[in-house]
Parts: C-alpha cells; structure tokens; sequence
C-alpha cells in the first residue's frame, strides 16, 4: 500500500509540474481558502486531479476540428472522437468495434491503405480517400495515420486523423474547371493565329495571281509560296496533335544512358557544327528508367536542339544522370503496381551556357504556341512537358539571363525493395 | 515630279510579305517598298530612314508590332501605320488605335482592300 501511495506522489509530482495552474486550481478550494498541505496527497485530492487532467485531454480531443479514430492491431475501432461520429453519420456505439476496412468505399482503397498504415514505422500524410458514411454516401477525407506504441515500445494501435475535404475537393474540381477553360480558350486563340498567318499568306498570294498578267515564271513562284503555307499550316496542326493527343505511351524498363547516348549520337554533328562541346556525367548505380523510349528520346531530341538553339556562338551542353527516392512527385502515379517495388525517380539534367531565358518568360516557356524563336511553332517545349506527363515523370526549368539553362526531368523506376 | 513613298512591310509570313511587296510596287505611285521579317529588323531600317507609311504584324519573335507601333510614332507621329494581325482580339485593335494606328486589319484580309487604304493614306 505504502508503495502504491507514493508511485501516486511521484505521479503527480510530475502532473503538478506540468499543469502548475490546475495543481493550484486543485489544491484551493470553492471558498478560495487553500488546502491544507497534508491534504494534497490525499487520494480525493489526487482523482480529483486526474479527473481534471482526463477531462482536459478529453475536451481537446472531442473537439478537434478533424475526426479522431483509434484502432488496434486487427483494424478495428477502439476509439472515435464527437467530429468522426459527427461525419461519419454513425452513432459511437455502432462505429467502436467495428473495422476500419468497412468505413472505405472502395476495396482497393481499403487494401492499399491499410497496406500503407498497419506497416512498421510506416505512416500516410494527407491521403485522399474516400469514406463511407452511414446512409451509404462517400465522403473525400485527407487521412494522416500515426501509431501507438505500449510502454515497452511495442506496436500496439494506430490513430488515425482525418478532415472532411469534399467542399475543398469541389472547389479544386471548379477551379480545374476554370484553368482547362482558360487552357482551351489560350489554345484556341493560338492555333487561330498560327492557321490565319499562312491562310492569310495564301489568299495575298491567290489575288496576286488573279492580278497577274500571265507572266508563267513569276505565277510559278507564287504557287510555289501558296503551297509551302498550306504544308505549313499542316505541319503545325499535325505538331498540334502530338501535343493534344500524344500516343499513349508504351512503357518499359530502359537504359536512360543509352537513350541519351543514342540521341547524341543522332545530332553530334550539329552540335559539333556550331562548336558546343558536349559533356556527359552518369551516376553510378542508375536504375533503368520505366518510360516509352521513344517518346522520351523525342524530348530529349527537342531539349538538345534547343539548348544549341540558345547557343549560338558555341558553349557547352551537359547531361547529368542521378537517382532520388522520391515518393512526392506523383503520388496519383498507380497506373502499375509493381509488388515490393519502389517507386523511385531517375533524374535527368540538361544544362546549357546559352543566353538564358529572362524570368518573366520562365512561366509562359511550357504555355502552347508561345515561341521566342523567328520559325518556331511554340510547341516542343509544351509537348515534351505533356510527354513526360504521360510517361509519369516531371519536367523543370531553371534559367538565368546570360549564364544558361538546366533542364531537369524526372523519370519514374521501381527498385526492388 | 511627285516625291517618292517609302513603304516598310513588317511580317514573318513569308508568302504574305512577298504578296504586299509585289502588290505595292506596282502601284501607280512612285514607291520604294522595304520588307523586314520581325520586330528588330524592322527597327533597324527605320532607325535608317523615314518612311511614309508601316504594316506592321503585331506577333512577331523579338519586339512585337505593338511596342514598334509606339516607337514609329515617337520617332515621327506623320508615319502612318497599319496593324495587321491574325489575333483578332478586341484588346489588341484597341492598344493598336491607342497606340496611334492609322489603321487595323484582322488577317486574312483582302489584297484589294490593304492597297486601297495604302493609297488613300499616302495621297
């Protein structure tokens, strides 16, 4: 008894030093007198505190503007907090004892979810799911998991936090809305500009020849003209399509150092030819990339040419390989679910000692039709970026005035974990 | 004798520069007619000479029609100049007459149509 009495003096040794103010709330009593010393220890004294202390964790974990679920090893709810009953729809009777894979609205959700939670050391942040409510409705919900251990650091539970995100879900739906409006309407206004040019070449010279007086060399010129615009405005509609509707891409493992060095291999005259010395530096170890070989050789064909383009009176262009163990970049990327596999990502960068791209045009380098060049159609940059896209990587830009550009793309790989 | 026009045609549509120069050197006035494929090439030749009158395209790789539109008429407010462009937006007919334009021509347009308003404003 003695022993148990003072474990509960050292207990609450350590709650009076870490909740001062309710020790001293505790110890006065309703008529502001103090308490006695001798009583402090007391055993009304010390469930009174504790009772306080548990009402005080109590009020802030009902109160959570995001709903709360504790479960055990076996998935099944041990604890829900007032705002998870509330959005759920349950009551708390019917919700404790139940498995968490039930409140999923799809299997597959469930599995991978679980998969991702009921891992040691494992945790999920922010995942979107979707949860069914007790009428059968779903519900979006960002859900973040973190575990329990016991006193011995064993695994012992999970708690789920988790916030309600079908209003931010419907606004980021209209907003997408709106930018794919804005997209189509910035598209349209670019494709009607590059079909009225050579159209408006064509008609110029169709009423030139209606004027002419018959002399067969100068109307053969002006055919001439007439049929390059009309080969043109083909050209751009088919480049057009490339980027509106790139083939879907056909993926496999490949060896990015290969790819590369078959595209150098392939423009090496060129960039001889304007004096650009080419450097490549391959990190050690690098997993083979998971892409369509040649819709990526075609990005880096277009990457290359530009970076000659910038440099004009010579320089040097270089390749960099690396790999990252990034889990960030495409967390929508389920196109394949490769067992035991990680996804990582093999880094590609570009660089070149060109002019450089001023920073006011940085954002607009990715835009359709936008083109600094005198003959070009504004599209390679908008349709490497959409290629990569489709193959699940990413593509960045990094560029200062008089100094050069870095080009980096990011490729996914699965390593075997 | 009657003076001498000049006339600069700006625009990076080959066939459609090409179709404007045949068509105004051979207009019953006396004209040297001048060609510049964008905004720079254009500036160069102005910074060179008076013109009478410029078509410009307004999008073009370098500086655009609009921002040559301004620098004309800074140089000599008497130069006339006609807008031509294949975006037809209101914003940009309404920068262009802001800007001082003379005149604004959505693309295509007619041949026929650019030689009269050429001639009218070089009387």
């Amino acid at each position: 008894m003695g022993n148990k009495i003072s474990k509960k003096k050292q207990m609450f040794s350590l709650l009076n030093y870490k909740f001062a103010n309710m020790w001293e709330e505790s110890i006065t009593q309703s008529d502001n007198t103090p308490v006695d010393e001798s009583e402090k220890f007391s055993d009304n004294y010390s469930s009174h505190l504790l009772n306080k202390v548990y009402n005080f964790y109590k009020s802030i974990i009902q109160n959570l503007n995001s709903g709360l679920i504790a479960l055990d090893l076996n998935g099944e709810i041990t604890f829900v907090n007032h705002t998870a009953v509330h959005m759920l729809g349950y009551d708390r009777e019917e919700l404790l004892g139940k498995n968490i894979r039930d409140l999923f609205a799809s299997d597959s959700e469930s599995r991978k979810c679980q998969r991702a939670i009921f891992l040691p050391h494992k945790r999920i942040n922010d995942r979107e799911v979707n949860f069914l409510q007790q009428d059968g409705t779903s519900i979006v919900v960002g859900v973040s998991s973190s575990q329990i251990h016991d006193e011995n650091n064993n695994f012992d539970g999970i708690v789920l936090l988790f916030r309600d995100l079908t209003e931010i879900r419907h606004l980021k739906l209209q907003l997408e809305r709106m930018e794919r409006l804005a997209l189509l309407g910035e598209l349209s206004a670019g494709i009607a500009h590059e079909i009225r040019n050579p159209l408006a070449g064509i008609r110029a010279a169709a009423q030139l020849l209606e004027e002419s007086d018959g002399k067969p060399e100068f109307e053969q010129q002006v055919v001439e003209r007439i049929i390059r615009e009309v080969d043109k405005a083909n050209k751009l509609l088919k480049e057009f399509f490339k980027f509106a509707k790139p083939g879907k891409p056909r993926l496999k493992f490949h060896d990015i150092e290969l790819l590369i060095d078959g595209v150098y291999l392939l423009l090496s005259p060129q960039i001889k030819r304007k004096n650009i010395e080419f450097v490549a530096e391959f990190g050690e170890d690098i997993p083979e990339v998971y892409v369509d070989d040649t819709q990526l050789e075609q990005v880096i064909v277009n990457l290359f040419l530009n970076a000659a383009d910038a440099m004009a009176g010579g320089g040097k262009l270089s390749v960099k390989t690396y790999r990252k163990n990034l889990n960030i970049l495409d967390q929508k990327d389920q196109r394949i679910d490769m067992n035991n596999n990680q996804l990582n990502y093999v880094f590609v960068e570009i660089t070149d000692t060109g002019e450089g791209i001023p920073e006011h045009n940085i954002d607009k380098i990715f835009n359709p039709f936008y083109t600094t060049k005198q003959n070009g159609l504004g599209l390679g940059l908008s349709i490497c970026s959409r290629l990569i896209s489709e193959n699940g990587g990413n593509i960045d830009i990094y560029s200062k005035t008089g100094q050069g550009t870095t080009v980096t793309i990011a490729l996914p790989s699965f390593v075997h974990s | 004798m009657s003076e001498v026009k000049r006339l600069l045609i700006v625009d990076d549509e080959e066939a459609l520069t090409f179709s404007l120069y045949q068509t105004f050197i051979n207009v019953p006035i006396e004209c040297e007619v001048l060609t510049a494929s964008n905004g720079d090439e254009a500036l160069a030749r102005i910074e060179e000479k008076r013109f009478d009158l410029v078509i410009t395209d307004i999008a073009m790789p370098g500086i655009n029609g609009l921002d040559l539109l301004s620098m004309i008429k800074a140089r000599d407010a008497k130069t006339k100049v006609i807008v031509i462009t294949a975006y037809g937006s209101d914003d940009n007919k309404e920068q262009a007459y802001r800007r001082g334009a003379d005149n604004y021509m959505e693309k295509p347009f007619d041949l026929y149509e650019i030689k009269d308003l050429v001639l009218k404003l070089l009387a």
